[in-house]
């Protein structure tokens, strides 16, 4: 595949990359500080990267190490965007025996917050991988690629993520005192 | 097939293929659990899809597009003359006219340089041009001679 023009690559780019590093950070100024200096880096590189060159994923890893490189002052200002007085339903113990239609009915219709606190509850470990499958999309291949690790590995982070997050789904009480 | 949980997260992903895929969907269609397993995985997908983030903010991808914009811009005397012939596409016409004129007049220079002129023609012409040349002013120069040289 022939590399695309720089202008296009930040144009079909930018706000996927956004949307990775707000989940990553938790926060509008941090996910704006990361795209800035995560693109920088790739246009620096531009000229050097060859038709064919996953370029999405060099980027996203750029991202993403930028992010664990900074991690203690991110984390420090990571906002847990949680909205206060939301009704929650308690699904504690139906998600907790793995029933599959109490997910299904949070889906349907447990509130946007409800979810948002389960995953700002994540490691960023657990953030970044759950953020790259099931919010950006991208394949284990391609996971593998931006973590700088083999697929086999993807594939058993991804699992202990979700595991992490529907418990953080059950125990939603307890996470929002 | 016996159950295989493991591989129900891979083909929630559709990262099963092949006889992996079609082992697991012939178990499926007899196994409960499984299938219990895989709506679980699908509803948690789609309940981590469902995790929000703000829009980008329109600044953020002003300032990305500019900086893109200013790597990729040509030098500036490339940018000038870009600009030049774009605002004067009568120039074009104007340029090709002086550049064919330059190549004519280049041309001849070269044809007249290789020339050869026998040493007797040359002569003869140089005698045409002395003969051909106007009179000197006789009446001015004898006029201005000084008197003693005057016969």
């Amino acid at each position: 595949m022939p590399k695309p023009r720089l202008e296009r690559f930040v144009q079909d780019h930018a706000e996927k990359a956004f949307s990775f590093a707000y989940k990553l950070s938790g926060n509008v100024e941090d996910a704006k500080e990361l795209v800035q200096e995560a693109f920088v880096r790739v246009m620096r590189r531009w000229d050097r990267f060859e038709d064919g060159q996953p370029v999405e994923s060099y980027f996203l890893s750029i991202l993403r190490n930028l992010y664990f490189d900074g991690l203690k002052k991110y984390e420090k200002r990571y906002g847990c965007s949680l909205a206060e007085g939301e009704e929650l339903e308690d699904l504690s113990d139906r998600l907790s025996d793995g029933e599959p239609e109490a997910l299904e009915a949070l889906d349907q219709r447990e509130s946007q917050a409800r979810i948002n606190a389960a995953y700002d509850a994540l490691s960023p470990e657990h953030r970044a991988i759950l953020a790259l499958s099931d919010v950006q999309g991208l394949s284990y291949e391609e996971i593998a690629a931006v973590l700088d690790c083999p697929g086999g590995t993807v594939r058993s982070r991804l699992s202990r993520a979700r595991r992490a997050f529907k418990e953080n789904l059950a125990q939603l009480p307890e996470v929002m005192k | 097939m016996t159950c295989r949980p493991d591989q129900i997260e891979a083909y929630a992903d559709d990262e099963l293929s092949g006889a992996d895929r079609l082992a697991l969907e012939s178990h499926l269609s007899a196994c409960e659990g499984c299938r219990r397993a895989l709506r679980s995985a699908r509803s948690l997908k789609a309940a981590a899809r469902r995790v929000s983030s703000p829009a980008m903010p329109p600044e953020l991808m002003a300032a990305l597009q500019e900086q893109a914009a200013l790597l990729t811009a040509p030098p500036p005397w490339r940018a000038r003359l870009a600009r030049f012939w774009a605002a004067r596409p009568a120039a074009y016409g104007l340029a090709a006219g002086f550049a064919a004129a330059g190549l004519l007049l280049a041309a001849q220079l070269t044809r007249r340089a290789t020339v050869t002129v026998s040493i007797d023609d040359l002569v003869a012409a140089h005698g045409d041009y002395a003969r051909a040349m106007p009179l000197a002013p006789q009446d001015r120069i004898i006029a201005e001679l000084p008197v003693e040289r005057l016969q």
